[in-house]
């Protein structure tokens, strides 16, 4: 009942997001995987299948959110915008990353937690279904990003302490085929959630090849689970538009030059 | 009695709102638009603007992406907002 509901809500946050119906048929492997809103809407399919005790203590952010911080001048809005999230009271931030034409996971674990703490000192895990291209080029990226949230949200831990939570970067499932790392993304978060490591403890060092490691799901694992999202239903009509008749032809749209000029330069 | 009658008039900042549209090079763009004017309008006066392909931008208020159908009223935006516009990543492949 909850999967036909959420089948319901993945058809209109597609169709409302404008994407053409063969888009959404195959989101995995084709050009429609960073369309709008499309892997925020299969994150959002995760939590709604999965108990809510795995996905309480968890959260994610749109995978626009890191470039937009690393690479351009919104760091503040982004910092807001993290800020909503609460991210000190769950256990587990995923942060999607897509850099250089490449997706790859973030895994912000216990960061309400001590500093200090034997059992669950905040960590940092980079998942990369393409480990060979070098991860390691994100990590100032991230170690920036981290220092400015504990800021942000008025920590009271140094830059210094900071710099001293480990960013791990475990092996795991390599992708086979050119165009699978978003997919690999979305399906890292699909296996962490299901086997979340409370009784693991990521602080030690020695242990964290346990957590995951090449073998953690099977190439045939990621298929089946592709193949489900692929089956998703998808409504016939993809035009997102209402009545057409309630929409009121004179609403008109100005480019305006300036903020305060009165003279408009074109109408549409 | 007039005066009544022009109470009555919403006044045009009721009507219209200002919207700022900044793309990833700093660029700005500011908009009038009616408050119930779905954004599929802005979003497509931007994109002719700019001459970019409206698939290739995401539009994003708040951090949350913007949706063609929603309006300024319905996303309780105020005079002046600002909305960030966002070039996807082309496919999320390798290379």
């Amino acid at each position: 009942m909850l999967k036909s509901l959420f089948l319901r809500t993945f058809v209109v946050v597609v169709m409302q997001g404008g994407l053409e119906a063969t888009m959404a048929q195959s989101p995995l492997k084709e050009e429609s995987w960073t369309q709008p809103d499309l892997f925020t809407t299969l994150c959002r399919h995760i939590w709604d299948e999965s108990p809510e005790e795995q996905v309480e203590s968890a959260t994610y952010f749109d995978p626009l959110w890191f470039e937009m911080y690393a690479n351009w001048d919104r760091r503040a809005n982004v910092l807001s915008w993290i800020k909503e999230k609460g991210i000190f009271s769950k256990k587990c931030v995923f942060v999607p990353i897509v850099m250089w034409s490449h997706w790859s996971l973030l895994i912000m674990y216990n960061l309400g937690q001590s500093l200090d703490s034997e059992t669950n000192a905040p960590c940092l895990l980079l998942l990369d279904s393409l480990q060979g291209m070098d991860p390691k080029r994100l990590e100032p990226s991230i170690r920036r990003l981290l220092i400015d949230i504990y800021e942000s949200e008025e920590r009271t831990e140094s830059k210094k302490e900071l710099l001293k939570i480990p960013l791990w970067i475990p092996e795991v499932p390599q992708q086979k085929e050119g165009n699978e790392c978003g997919f690999y993304v979305l399906f890292y978060i699909r296996r962490f959630i299901d086997s979340p490591p409370q009784s693991f403890n990521v602080s030690k060092r020695n242990s964290k090849m346990l957590l995951m490691g090449k073998d953690w799901f099977t190439y045939e694992e990621v298929e089946s689970f592709c193949q489900s999202l692929e089956a998703l239903p998808i409504d016939p009509d993809p035009d997102p538009d209402p009545d057409p008749v309630s929409y009121d032809s004179s609403d008109s749209i100005e480019i305006v030059m300036t903020p305060s000029s009165v003279h408009t330069c074109k109408r549409i | 009695m007039s005066t009544v009658e022009d109470d009555k008039k919403p006044t045009d900042s009721t009507i219209h709102i200002n919207l700022k549209v900044k793309g990833q090079d700093g660029n700005e763009v500011f908009f009038r638009i009616k408050r119930s004017t779905q954004l599929k309008k802005l979003m497509n006066a931007y994109c002719d603007r700019q001459s970019v392909d409206y698939n290739s931008i995401a539009f994003l208020f708040d951090g949350r992406r913007l949706r063609p159908e929603q309006t300024p009223d319905a996303l309780e935006m105020e005079d002046g907002d600002e909305v960030d516009a966002m070039l996807h990543q082309t496919g999320g492949v390798w290379p």
